[in-house]
């Protein structure tokens, strides 16, 4: 697989990057035009198509942010066309990974040493690559690793890369004016602590603690001797994506099971602690060979307010939601 | 849209190979992409808690969807520590 070398971090290379997205984006756009005359019917799929893959290689190459974007409008697979939810959906996984020499002096910006001399052993070729970071196996007294290494500079262009994704989103989310600085501020306030290590570190602990007496699900165990705020050591588990296994998967009663371990895991959060795991994507969930659910990956943790569940759920009812009154009310409370 | 999603938790069992369910799911966002007027609307969200917790449902939903799975919806409540 291609590597990179460098990620564009200054605000200026990255603005480029975008503008050159936005340009092939208009030069898709006139092509439509000219397809539209010859055969309407698949020119706007044809559309959608070349505009995805060229706003995908565009953020591919930023990482971080951007990509994470790319990624929760993925996630809303029914609003997007399905052109577009194609490209995005690979920016789950395949993303062109740091080469080596870069992991290493990554590494050792972060922690002061090389990876070599804090594991019996690592392999700096990286297993996976996710939006904000890239997955390293390693082991150490002769436990098997994985590390994930987050991907430099990413936490300082946040906020400069929502500021440019912010047009393109208000126009697809379609958000209004006035509450689009409500949503990005919360956008904003998530991503910066997806990138703070330590916190995701002490959120997974919670997490693990929380919910390992849930059936069929289980959870690698962190080391926060060897995380800081941009790596994180946890036990590497062996298991396929979620997404492999589900493309060939037959037996049923395994699905039933698995499916019951995932809705389990997320009841018991939503009712029980108020506390979610908010980007379940299924890059972040495996199955091992034994036929357990395995969860990973807790850096965006939503707390639910008591002043927004009550009313939700409360709406939720259906008696209540088939009553005009009680509904309005409820909804004027959210 | 509340209404279709929290749907699966008002019954004992849910089916989530149920495609009449997920077509459901599709025909709305095609009404909400389509119908102007909707749009415009939907443009005023109300809490800004609404983001990451719809987003949770939709993740979650169409994990189970993938997985096809027949759930016991309640089970979670049997599990307290």
């Amino acid at each position: 697989m291609k590597t990179i070398d460098s990620i564009p971090t200054g605000k200026i290379s990255r603005a480029t990057r975008l503008v050159r997205t936005g340009v092939k984006v208009g030069i898709n756009q006139l092509k439509y035009y000219g397809d539209t005359l010859v055969d309407p019917q698949n020119a706007k799929e044809k559309l959608n198509q070349n505009n995805a893959s060229d706003i995908y290689d565009g953020l591919k190459n930023l990482k971080g942010s951007a990509l994470k974007v790319a990624q929760m409008l993925s996630m809303e697979k029914n609003i997007l066309p399905k052109a577009y939810v194609e490209q995005f959906s690979l920016a789950q996984f395949s993303v062109p990974p740091l080469s080596a020499p870069l992991v290493r002096k990554t590494f050792f910006k972060y922690f002061g040493k090389h990876p070599e001399d804090l594991f019996d052993t690592f392999n700096s070729k990286s297993i996976a690559a996710a939006s904000i970071g890239q997955v390293h196996q390693a082991s150490k007294d002769g436990k098997k690793l994985a590390i994930k290494i987050q991907y430099p500079g990413i936490a300082d262009s946040i906020s400069s890369d929502l500021a440019m994704v912010k047009p393109v989103a208000i126009k697809m989310f379609n958000i209004k004016g006035k509450d689009s600085d409500k949503y990005f501020e919360e956008v904003e306030q998530k991503l910066l602590e997806e990138t703070n290590y330590i916190l995701e570190v002490k959120q997974s602990q919670q997490m693990v603690a929380d919910c390992k007496h849930i059936e069929h699900l289980i959870f690698p165990d962190y080391y926060p001797n060897f995380s800081n705020h941009r790596i994180i050591a946890m036990d590497w588990i062996d298991g396929e994506h979620l997404s492999e296994f589900t493309k060939v998967n037959t037996n049923k009663v395994l699905s039933d099971k698995l499916g019951q371990a995932l809705w389990d895991f997320y009841m018991y959060q939503m009712h029980e602690l108020k506390r979610v795991h908010a980007d379940p994507h299924p890059g972040n969930f495996l199955v091992t060979p034994k036929g357990e659910l395995v969860a990973i990956d807790f850096g965006c943790i939503k707390v639910i307010p008591d002043s927004f569940y009550i009313p939700y759920f409360e709406l939720a009812i259906p008696e209540n939601i088939n009553n005009p009154e009680i509904f309005t009310k409820k909804l004027y409370e959210l | 849209m509340l209404s279709l999603f929290t749907q699966p938790m008002h019954k004992e069992t849910f089916d989530f190979s149920d495609e009449a369910f997920f077509s459901k799911v599709a025909d709305l966002s095609e009404k909400y992409s389509k119908d102007t007027q909707l749009r415009k609307m939907n443009g005023n969200r109300g809490s800004k808690h609404f983001l990451y917790i719809n987003r949770t449902f939709f993740g979650l939903y169409n994990l189970m969807n993938d997985l096809g799975a027949k759930v016991l919806v309640n089970n979670y409540k049997t599990l307290k520590k």
